[in-house]
C-alpha cells in the first residue's frame, strides 16, 4: 500500500492536469512584427558588418541545409509564438499508468489492515482435505471501506465434549471493514483497518447458532520484502438449543472474547509470498455448560501464495486447527483461488480524468 | 562392511556428475521418501504404480512458485497387522487417500530443506493416519542424499471397538535415501531409502512404527516419463516378504534434453 499512495497521486495530478488543459480556449495566435528587409551585402538589419571571410551571418550554407546539429523540429518556437496545441492532444493521450499491486484484506485467515482500493471487487474461493469450501467476495469503497460476503466451513460443532467437532457449513457471514492506508497520517504508519463481520443465523440438529467478530488490524511493510500483522479480535457467539434461552459467549467474560492474533508474509521469490497466520474461530459444544457452550480456538495455517496473473493469486498450505493440542490428525491442506477485478476502478479512473 | 560404504561413495563421487536434471530427475521422491526438491517451474507429475501382491497406487503432483509441491495419492502405504506377531501374523494395507504439501527452499547451491504434511482426504473414521516431515537433500557430484526425520498421528478402530490413537509427540523417527546416476548411465539412477511408517494394531501396545527400506532403478526412457522397478521390505517380514512393485512416472512440461 506504500507504492499506492504516491502512484495514485501522481496519477490523479496528471488526471487533472490533462481535465485543466482540456478545459483551456484554444490559444489564439498572435501575429509577430515584420521583420525588415535584409540588405543585399548581406548586412544585419542592426547595423552589425558581415563577417570578413565571406561567411554568411546565419551560417547557412548555400544549398540551404542548417550546419546546426540541432534538428529543425527541435528548435524552440519564435517568441510570442502560442504553446504548441499538440500538446494538449498528448497529455488525453497518455497511456494508462500501470496499476500498483494490491495489498489483500487477509492472509490466510487473519484480516491485515490493508483496504481494497475503490472499485475493486476480490474473490477468493478454496477447498480443503475435510471436504469443506470457502467463498468470500469483497467490494473496495472510496479506498477507505470495503464490504463483502462470506462463506465458511471453519465453523465447527459437537454435541458433547468427548465427541468429534462436526463441521457447520454453510456458515455465511457479512463483513465491513473501514481503515487507512500506511502511511497515510504520518511516515510509518502501519495500514489500520476496523472491521466487523457478522453471521447470518445457522440452524441444524434443532440448534441456533450466530458469531460475530470486531477486529482492529494493524500491517506493516518490515523491508522490501516482509509484511507483519497484527490484529486484535473481539468475539461474540449466540447458542439456542430447542426452546431454551441464548447461551451468549459475551455473559463469560471479557477475557473469553478478546484475542490476539497475525501473522507474517515474506516475498521468497519474485512472484510468491510465504505466509503463517494465527488466527481465531469459535467452536460449539452444544451439550456443554453454558460457560463451554462456545471456546475459541486457535489455528495455525501456513501456506504459499502465488501470483499467477496480475488478477489471479493461487494459494496453498496447511491449517491445523486447534494448534493448542498440537493435533496433526485434524491438519488439513487446502487450496485457494484469488481472483482481483478492477475494471470498475479503471472506469472510474478514466472518468475522473475527464 | 566399514570399508564398503565409504568405497561406494567415493566411487560415486569420482564417477563424475549426472548429464540430466529434469523434472523426472528431481522427483517428489526417491522410491517411497519424499525429497526436498521442487520443480524450477510449475509442473505436473503423474505416477502410477502395482505389485506383484497386487496392490497399486496412483499419485498427482502439482509444484508451483518454485516452492511449493501439492498432491494427491492413494496407496497402501499404511498398513494394519492382527494378529501381529507369531506365525499367524498377517499384515494388510489400509487403502487411504491422501493429500500432501511440502514447503522447499534451496538456501544453498545444489541443496534444499522442505517441510510438508500428509493427511487424509476427508474423514476415515475406521483409519486413518497423518505425517509430519522435514528433509534435506543435497547434490554431490552424481549422487543426491537426503536425510530428515517424520512423525505420524493415527487414530483407528481397536479390537474391542475402542478408537485407538497415537499422537505425533508418541515418536520421530529419522528418514533417509540415496539416489545415484552414474555418469556411464545418465538415464539410469539407483535409489535406496529407509523410513519409518506405522503399522496400526488391535491394540495400542502392537500399534506402532515400523521400518520399512526399498530399493531399486529409476531409467528415464523418454524426457517426460521414466519407469522405476523396486522392493519394499518391512520390520518382522522375512526375506520372502518382501514386495517387489513397478512405477511409471510421467512429467508435464516434459524435461528439455
Amino acid at each position: 500500500m506504500s507504492m499506492n499512495v504516491p502512484k495514485l497521486l501522481i496519477a490523479g495530478a496528471v488526471a487533472l492536469t490533462a481535465g485543466v488543459a482540456t478545459a483551456q480556449p484554444m490559444p489564439v495566435p498572435i501575429p509577430l512584427p515584420t521583420p525588415p528587409p535584409t540588405p543585399p551585402d548581406g548586412t544585419p538589419p542592426d547595423g552589425a558588418p558581415p563577417p570578413t571571410d565571406g561567411t554568411p551571418a546565419d551560417a547557412t550554407p548555400a544549398d540551404g541545409t542548417p550546419t546546426d546539429a540541432t534538428p529543425p523540429g527541435d528548435a524552440p518556437p519564435p517568441l510570442g509564438s502560442p504553446p504548441p496545441i499538440e500538446s494538449v492532444t498528448e497529455v488525453e493521450a497518455l497511456p494508462e499508468p500501470p496499476r500498483p499491486p494490491i495489498d489483500l484484506p487477509e492472509l490466510l485467515l487473519a484480516p491485515s489492515g490493508a483496504m481494497l482500493p475503490a472499485g475493486v471487487i476480490y474473490s477468493r474461493s478454496g477447498v480443503d482435505t475435510s471436504g469443506g469450501l470457502s467463498s468470500d467476495m469483497r467490494f473496495g469503497l472510496g479506498d477507505v471501506a470495503e464490504f463483502g460476503v462470506a462463506v465458511t466451513d471453519l465453523i465447527r460443532g459437537r454435541e458433547a465434549s468427548d465427541q468429534t467437532p462436526r463441521r457447520m457449513a454453510p456458515f455465511y457471514t457479512a463483513t465491513f471493514r473501514m481503515g487507512l492506508a500506511e502511511h497515510r497520517l504520518f511516515r510509518h504508519q502501519p495500514a489500520l483497518a476496523l472491521g466487523f463481520r457478522k453471521s447470518f443465523e445457522f440452524e441444524a440438529d434443532n440448534h441456533r447458532s450466530r458469531i460475530a467478530e470486531l477486529h482492529l488490524a494493524a500491517s506493516g511493510h518490515v523491508g522490501t520484502r516482509t509484511t507483519v500483522h497484527l490484529n486484535g479480535s473481539f468475539w461474540d457467539a449466540s447458542v439456542e438449543t430447542g426452546d431454551e434461552g441464548a447461551v451468549l459467549l459475551h455473559d463469560q467474560g471479557l477475557s473469553r472474547q478478546f484475542r490476539i492474533g497475525g501473522g507474517v508474509a515474506v516475498r521468497a521469490v519474485e512472484d510468491a509470498d510465504i505466509l503463517i497466520d494465527y488466527a481465531w474461530i469459535p467452536e460449539f459444544c452444544f451439550t456443554c455448560t453454558d460457560a463451554n457452550r462456545t471456546r475459541l480456538r486457535p489455528i495455525l495455517s501456513w501456506g504459499v501464495r502465488y501470483d499467477l496473473a496480475p488478477w489471479a493469486q493461487l494459494q496453498s498450505g496447511v491449517r491445523v486447527p486447534d494448534i493448542g493440542d498440537a493435533n496433526l490428525l485434524d491438519a488439513q491442506i487446502f487450496g485457494q483461488l484469488t481472483l482481483i477485478n478492477r475494471s470498475i476502478e479503471r472506469v472510474v479512473d478514466r472518468r475522473r480524468r475527464r | 562392511m566399514r570399508r564398503t560404504v565409504p568405497l561406494l561413495i567415493v566411487a560415486a563421487l569420482a564417477s563424475g556428475a549426472a548429464a540430466d536434471d529434469g523434472p523426472l530427475a528431481r522427483g517428489p521422491t526417491v522410491l517411497t521418501i519424499p525429497t526436498a526438491w521442487t520443480q524450477p517451474r510449475t509442473s505436473l507429475t503423474a505416477a502410477l504404480d502395482g505389485d506383484h501382491r497386487g496392490g497399486s497406487g496412483a499419485r498427482i503432483t502439482l509444484g508451483y512458485a518454485r516452492l511449493v509441491e501439492i498432491d494427491l495419492r492413494g496407496d497402501g502405504e499404511l498398513t494394519e497387522c492382527d494378529p501381529c506377531a507369531g506365525v499367524d501374523r498377517a499384515v494388510a494395507p489400509v487403502r487411504q487417500p491422501t493429500a500432501g504439501w511440502k514447503l522447499a527452499l534451496s538456501p544453498w547451491r545444489d541443496g534444499a530443506v522442505a517441510a510438508g504434511v500428509r493427511v487424509p482426504l476427508g474423514f476415515r473414521e475406521r483409519a486413518r493416519a497423518s505425517e509430519a516431515f522435514v528433509v534435506v537433500s543435497q547434490r554431490l557430484g552424481p549422487v543426491r542424499l537426503h536425510a530428515g526425520a517424520s512423525t505420524w498421528a493415527s487414530a483407528h478402530r481397536g479390537a474391542d471397538g475402542a478408537t485407538i490413537t497415537r499422537a505425533p509427540q508418541a515418536g520421530v523417527r529419522p528418514l533417509v535415501g540415496l539416489e545415484w546416476t552414474p555418469e556411464i548411465y545418465p538415464r539410469t539412477t539407483i535409489l535406496a531409502d529407509l523410513q519409518w511408517l506405522p503399522q496400526l494394531g488391535p491394540t495400542a501396545a502392537e500399534t506402532a512404527p515400523r521400518w520399512a527400506f526399498a530399493w531399486g532403478v529409476r531409467y528415464r526412457a523418454l524426457a517426460w516419463s521414466a519407469v522405476e522397478l523396486g522392493v519394499r521390505h518391512r520390520q518382522d517380514d522375512e526375506l520372502g516378504g518382501a514386495t517387489v512393485m513397478v512405477r511409471l512416472s510421467a512429467a508435464w512440461p516434459r524435461a528439455a534434453r
